[in-house]
């Protein structure tokens, strides 16, 4: 153990330092004037002090870290403060300080401050960007008409001013309930203040064995920040707080719905662009770009399928099914053709849609005859088929033996698949369809 | 015996270290250039709107066949996967061999107010992985999911799980309703509609005071007291300003994807309870079918490692591995743990799988 402690000395050396370190602060208008004392009880004089010098103004991009740094500096220097306060009377040290009188000179409110309580109220103004500002403001200018409007809030409104006065009792109310629900919510986060107390004095308790002493103020700082955590956690997850936070954020947003409301209207009534108009604006240009997107998609595929098909017209020019092969890879909705050039085989339909059909109904009856002619094992394929339409494989297979040349059914496939194109065009839904994987049908007719 | 043992000599000492440390750190924050992050190479391969995709450029080329993208949170700024030369992830993903790409999704604004998350998953995550596999040559590829990035990759791999070979997913959030969710207790009785059709995008400061609630004394006061440690060690003074950096430059959120987010997830918890819907397309998470790797914090504060842990009885999967990471939701990319242990169980997974 050391030496006791002569707390008047201490003070002084440590207002001499004080004076020391306050002096090499630059721009202090204070230097050389008492800063510290270690007497002062109230209020947190060191920490002030060191806010007041602003040590770190001039930095370059610290400046918030350094603003968090001075706020909790604070709370730190409040704890050495209200310890050398309460030493001044116990000479002997700490070891022997009464449990309450020291707490007492700490308590939460006088060593922290309430930064829940704070907070909350900061929700506004850290993140809905100077809502308690706005708030004072607003109460400044129609605070006293609240007094007189509370009571007629439900009243009911007649003539011409009645649209008007509606919305200033509506004003009126959410301003009232979120006050109500504002105070519901200190009481909570003073509720945490209360626990966290306690639940020091717990952990106090714990280490008063020997061996797990606190042996710095820095190690009591840390106890003290674990007890507010943990009682400030177990209320935050509780179902009071859950009915509480959301009850404070909704009826911070009515009373900002409001307030926007009014202040739309007014900006209608001078002819200004609102934001309600700015975000309709908004949602509609979402919508077209998303249009816009599906629309440029479904683009890219017909492209490709686009180039298949010149590929395929390429292959027939050249008058060769080699060639189509050696003209390049084949794109998964190629895949897709064979099945329509087998059924336009015969047909040689038109493109327009009109003629296409006419061409199916034309092709039902003799696909009956196909399909009954078809081997088990090609039926069985078919019925693998996914587009419900096995037939068309069948039908190309029947009758292509008596082909005379595979040019002319070579050019039959083109007009269908135009056709087909020309559908797909038309109705994108068609597209989901999976492909109809059966180019093997295309040779074997053709073989035939 | 009381509980303090502070002697009167040792209080003065503590003030006076307290005091010696404010002065320096004076000095060395006056001295003190803008911090850099994001320090691996990287090339821009695909751009829409605001989002960015990068491919990063290690010191070897990769020696992986599939690639990698990690589709972030949007709630935060992607660099902390690349923040500082000895810790990133990017970094010593890259030097295991692993071909690492990126989502970079910009700061939203006003314009951005109402993209949806079937817009930003069955729209930008889509497109993204189809430009990195047009990019790498290759059919399917490797998700790495973050936070929200991870619930969102889960979304995209149910939908589209043609397009992903293999899903890691980290810090992810999949059951929002276990009891130690302080942001899902909060949240769960809001009317986000209100909320969303009053501000609109939510602004970044908001979502920054949110997250410093959770651990309002330890993350407002404590860590700035820790701050007077280091205020006379440059480099440990940058590290900190630079981590300091990530958690404040955050973007605001696109309102109604904030909306659903809160409302599918958050509220009704989807992802477990089914029912989730993007666009046209249903979430099933049994549609996963590929294998899952999921890497979770145990001392996570945001997203509890419950939270995480669900996912492995709602995929499809039957290769689904599991790495609890002694850390906290953060301590997972930069401590000096996670640079040693989470990319080389990340490449050795991937490895396995190839």
């Amino acid at each position: 153990m050391s030496e006791p402690l002569d707390v008047a000395q201490w003070a002084r050396n440590w207002e001499a330092l004080a004076r020391q370190a306050q002096a090499s602060f630059p721009g202090n208008a204070n230097a050389g004037q008492p800063a510290w004392s270690a007497g002062q009880a109230s209020g947190n004089p060191w920490a002030e002090a060191l806010f007041k010098s602003a040590p770190f103004a001039g930095g370059k991009q610290q400046s918030e870290a350094i603003e968090h740094l001075m706020s909790g500096a604070q709370g730190y220097l409040g704890m050495l403060q209200s310890m050398a306060s309460a030493a001044s009377g116990h000479a002997g040290g700490f070891g022997n300080l009464p449990g309450s009188g020291f707490l007492g000179a700490m308590t939460p409110p006088a060593a922290m401050g309430n930064p829940f309580a704070a907070a909350m109220r900061s929700f506004g103004s850290q993140g809905a960007r100077g809502f308690e500002q706005m708030m004072e403001q607003f109460s400044a200018v129609a605070g006293p008409m609240f007094d007189k409007a509370k009571a007629g809030l439900h009243q009911p409104a007649f003539g011409h001013l009645r649209e008007k006065q509606e919305n200033l009792q509506k004003t009126a109310q959410v301003f009232i309930d979120y006050q109500e629900q504002s105070a519901r919510y200190d009481r909570l986060m003073l509720k945490v203040g209360e626990r966290s107390f306690a639940r020091f004095q717990l952990k106090l308790a714990e280490r008063e064995e020997p061996g797990r002493q606190i042996d710095s103020v820095r190690g009591l700082y840390d106890l003290w920040i674990d007890a507010a955590e943990e009682a400030y956690a177990e209320i935050a997850l509780s179902e009071e707080f859950r009915e509480v936070y959301a009850a404070v954020v909704d009826a911070q947003m009515r009373v900002r719905q409001q307030v926007q409301g009014e202040i739309e209207r007014f900006c209608g009534e001078l002819g200004m662009p609102t934001r309600s108009e700015v975000s309709s604006i908004g949602e509609r240009l979402q919508a077209v770009r998303r249009e816009l997107r599906e629309e440029r998609e479904k683009q890219d595929e017909l492209r490709i399928e686009v180039a298949a098909l010149n590929l395929e017209l390429a292959a027939l020019r050249s008058g060769s099914t080699s060639a189509a092969k050696s003209a390049g890879p084949i794109t998964p909705v190629e895949v897709a053709k064979p099945d329509r050039t087998r059924k336009t085989a015969t047909e040689k339909a038109p493109v327009h849609s009109a003629a296409a059909a006419e061409t199916r109904k034309t092709a039902k009856k003799p696909r009956r005859k196909a399909l009954s002619k078809a081997t088990p094992l090609r039926r069985g394929k078919r019925s693998k088929s996914p587009a419900g339409k096995p037939a068309e494989v069948a039908i190309a297979v029947a009758r292509s033996p008596g082909r005379k040349d595979r040019s002319a059914a070579a050019a039959g496939s083109f007009a269908a698949s135009i056709a087909r194109f020309a559908r797909k065009s038309k109705s994108s839904s068609t597209r989901s369809a999976p492909p109809r994987a059966k180019p093997k049908a295309v040779k074997r007719g053709g073989g035939k | 015996m009381g509980p303090l043992n502070i002697e009167p000599g040792k209080l003065f000492e503590e003030a006076q270290k307290f005091q010696k440390k404010m002065v320096a750190g004076m000095q060395v924050l006056r001295n003190l250039d803008d911090v850099e992050f994001g320090v691996t190479d990287k090339e821009e391969i695909y751009r829409e709107d605001k989002l960015v995709v990068y491919r990063f450029r290690g010191a070897n080329k990769p020696t992986a066949r599939t690639p990698t993208l990690i589709v972030y949170a949007l709630v935060n700024r992607p660099y902390m996967v690349d923040l500082q030369e000895d810790k990133s992830l990017v970094r010593n993903l890259l030097a295991q061999g692993e071909d690492v790409y990126l989502i970079d999704w910009g700061y939203p604004d006003l314009a951005d107010r109402w993209l949806t998350l079937d817009d930003y998953i069955n729209g930008y995550i889509r497109r993204s992985v189809d430009a990195v596999a047009k990019n790498a040559g290759v059919k399917k590829i490797n998700l790495l999911g973050i936070c929200q990035g991870g619930a969102f990759s889960l979304c995209f791999t149910a939908i589209h799980p043609h397009k992903v070979k293999n899903l890691i997913t980290m810090v992810t959030p999949v059951d929002f309703h276990t009891p130690d969710n302080m942001l899902s207790n909060w949240t769960r009785n809001m009317d986000a509609d209100l909320f969303v059709n009053t501000i609109g995008n939510v602004p970044a400061d908001l979502m920054n005071w949110c997250y410093l609630m959770l651990k309002p004394m330890r993350l407002l006061q404590q860590k700035y007291v820790g701050m007077v440690d280091i205020l006379d060690n440059k480099v440990e003074l940058e590290n900190f300003l630079r981590m300091e950096k990530w958690i404040f430059d955050s973007p605001d959120q696109a309102g109604e994807a904030f909306r659903q987010f809160m409302r599918d997830f958050y509220q009704g918890n989807k992802l477990i309870n089914g029912g989730l819907r993007l666009g046209k397309h249903e979430v099933d998470l049994r549609n996963i079918t590929m294998p899952v790797l999921n890497i979770f914090a145990e001392q996570d504060h945001l997203v509890p490692p419950d939270a995480s842990r669900a996912l492995q009885g709602v995929v499809g999967t039957k290769d689904y591995t599991q790495i609890a990471f002694k850390g906290g939701h953060i301590g997972i990319y930069v401590s000096g743990r996670a640079q040693r242990e989470v990319p080389p169980a990340i490449h050795d997974w991937l490895r396995a799988r190839p």
